[in-house]
């Protein structure tokens, strides 16, 4: 008998093409509600800027929202790209998020900037933005910060307290898609999820490396992996191949360079010419998208969950129609005997 | 009558911790709203133990998510511990998830010590001498979105988030008038250029989209009681905060501690007659007149009030008390005209 795989949300918080950002990120509260009600671990939003397809520039902003609108449901980012951040601010927000939400608060940090480097160079304040290259440092100053718990002090102390102070960590979590990630992870003993859509070929093999390079630690005394995947499910392989066409011509556009188109309706996705450059990019992104027939899309999700050991699926789904993301998750959640709440 | 606002400062009172605080500063929130306050705003502190608003957007978030009407807002965001593309993210954020209640009030304050400070920011490009620019460039984030254009926020790109300058120099009265916005003047601790502030301001203000005249907002200490011993004895929170603080010794927010008043010694007493001018503390009828003559003295047109207080139920009734004051006067100046 194997046990039930967990299945989760990440979430970008498209903007369908005719919707607003403001709506987009109505979507994102309304599935998150979904996903409560569906019986999902958690909910990640990620961290993405100057992209007009996707409204999740401030995951803290919506995980306060999330996590207020739901009751059980884990919320967390997916990830904080601590280049742009200073590691003290994202102790002070996590930890006030964690006194708000006891028990529900993932901190997923990625070293990737989660945008162009002109736009890297405003968050950063700098003309030569970090591209994550000090990431173990600025990783080590921020464990730093979760884990000193300073009871409210009588006086300035030489060093600086992340207040409010008195909160336990939310679970830390590193986001990758190679071996760097894999390894910050399992040295300093924290979670790991793995971002399958970046890099199908390796997550096999880097969330076993993982496991077996994982040293227990304050944070955390056993692996815990998330293998994240991006993937639209239907009724039928048709229909699946049809909602996921509007993602693949925004991929498409989006790995051109284009950062200002929305994600595109499926009627527009169906009635573009696309040219060789593109078909040749769009025959990428089928690479690292799972689409199919709802039985199709489990049980590939559960071979890959095999492979690797994880015990837990994250998938994004970018669909225009909202309706239909809402069910490719119902239906995921059936398939692989998620129990409702 | 002017409208009245609350600043919170989430207090976290000894014994206390982080959540109880954000408890209160919500049920606060929900209790003034009630009441006909205007706008609750919180206020970016770090590394100070009796201080919870550190993460002041997400704070935000928390209070006008559990709310309906109310505006929420910053008072303020400290910006040169920032990026202002961030910010303009954050709020755009808030405003997209609560539109119509949010407001950005800015600082250039770092609040903070000097070691913190250097910690917050990421780059130390973020100097005081770059306030103004940092300003607009904010700003222009708000602005519709125009084809081409570089970097964008999204959210933020066209939505109304209005923009206040905070200050309790000369400076922000200028740089408020200069770019024709909303000023709030921080009077609640550090009076001491109130009325040449607002002067300047209202000399000076040049009018901009965003704002067609003056609007000056005034900040006081209101702690109303049901006796005047009792307003007073609440008062000595306060006090020892603001002691505790200028002996570079802050700490969780303190219980009253009868006969507190009538011990400080000369400097002390000078500390607290310097930043609490402007406080209003007693019952509704010793504060009346006070606060009346403070009103028209400034020609304010909002006065924001802070009140720090250990029990939180003796919060709740002050702002109760204010606001039957608030009400009481408008009642008189109909029945007079």
């Amino acid at each position: 008998m194997t046990r039930a795989l967990r299945l989760s949300v990440l979430d970008l918080s498209p903007i369908p093409a005719g919707c607003s950002p403001g709506e987009a990120l109505q979507h994102t509260v309304d599935l998150a509600r979904h996903a409560e009600d569906l019986g999902l671990t958690r909910h990640w939003l990620a961290e993405h800027h100057n992209a007009a397809g996707v409204a999740s520039a401030a995951p803290e902003i919506l995980i306060c929202r999330l996590a207020a609108a739901t009751r059980a449901l884990r919320i967390g980012s997916g990830g904080i790209m601590l280049p742009n951040h200073s590691p003290l601010k994202v102790a002070e927000v996590f930890r006030l998020l964690h006194a708000l939400f006891p028990g529900r608060i993932d901190l997923g940090l990625g070293r990737a900037t989660g945008t162009d480097k002109r736009t890297a160079g405003r968050l950063q304040r700098t003309a030569q933005p970090s591209t994550g290259d000090d990431f173990p440092e600025a990783l080590d100053e921020l464990t730093g910060y979760l884990a000193v718990d300073a009871a409210p002090r009588a006086a300035w102390a030489a060093t600086t307290v992340a207040v409010p102070a008195g909160v336990a960590p939310p679970d830390l979590w590193i986001l990758g898609s190679g071996e760097s990630g894999a390894a910050v992870a399992a040295e300093r003993g924290l979670g790991f999820a793995f971002a399958h859509h970046f890099n199908p070929e390796d997550a096999i093999g880097m969330l076993r490396a993982y496991r077996a390079k994982f040293r227990p630690s304050a944070f955390l005394a056993e692996p815990r992996a998330i293998l994240a995947v991006s993937a639209v499910c239907a009724e039928t392989d048709r229909e699946a191949q049809r909602l996921a066409s509007s993602g693949e011509l925004g991929g498409v556009r989006f790995a051109q360079g284009h950062r200002d188109s929305p994600l595109p309706t499926v009627e527009e996705a169906a009635s573009h010419r696309w040219d060789d450059d593109e078909k040749s990019l769009r025959a990428l992104h089928r690479l690292r998208h799972i689409v199919g027939s709802v039985e199709e899309v489990a049980e590939r999700l559960r071979d890959l969950a095999a492979a690797s050991g994880a015990a837990e699926i994250m998938v994004q789904t970018h669909v225009h129609d909202q309706a239909a993301r809402r069910r490719s998750y119902t239906l995921l959640a059936e398939a692989l005997g998620v129990k409702g709440r | 009558m002017i409208p009245f606002s609350v600043l919170d400062l989430a207090p976290i009172v000894l014994g206390g911790d982080a959540a109880q605080s954000f408890h209160n500063s919500l049920d606060l929130a929900r209790h003034v709203e009630k009441l006909g306050y205007r706008r609750f705003w919180l206020a970016e502190h770090h590394n100070m133990p009796g201080i919870a608003s550190a993460a002041t957007s997400v704070v935000i978030a928390h209070v006008a998510g559990g709310t309906s009407t109310i505006r929420v807002g910053a008072g303020g965001i400290m910006l040169p511990n920032h990026s202002p593309l961030v910010i303009a993210e954050q709020f755009g954020t808030l405003a997209s998830l609560f539109p119509g209640r949010i407001d950005l009030g800015l600082g250039r304050a770092p609040g903070t010590d000097q070691v913190t400070m250097r910690a917050l920011r990421r780059n130390l490009d973020g100097d005081v001498d770059a306030f103004p620019q940092d300003v607009q460039e904010l700003m222009g984030y708000f602005n519709p979105p125009s084809p081409g254009q570089a970097i964008r926020a999204v959210p933020g790109a066209g939505l109304d988030v209005p923009v206040w300058i905070l200050g309790s120099s000369l400076f922000g009265a200028q740089l408020a008038a200069a770019l024709g916005l909303p000023y709030a003047f921080a009077s609640h601790f550090a009076p001491a250029q109130l009325m040449q502030a607002i002067q300047l301001y209202r000399a000076r203000f040049r009018p901009s989209e965003r704002l067609e005249k003056p609007y000056m907002m005034v900040a006081a200490n209101v702690l109303l009681a049901d006796t005047d011993d009792e307003a007073k004895l609440l008062a000595t929170s306060l006090q020892q905060a603001f002691v505790a603080l200028r002996r570079g010794r802050p700490g969780p927010l303190p219980p009253p501690l009868p006969g507190f008043a009538e011990r400080l010694t000369p400097p002390e007493q000078a500390i607290l007659d310097d930043v609490l001018a402007c406080s209003f503390i007693g019952s509704k009828e010793t504060i009346r007149r006070a606060l009346a003559s403070f009103l028209e003295r400034t020609g304010a047109d909002e006065l924001m009030i802070a009140c720090m207080v250990f029990d939180h139920g003796a919060r709740r009734r002050s702002f109760e008390l204010v606001a039957e004051l608030r009400d009481e006067a408008e009642r008189e100046a109909k029945v007079s005209t």
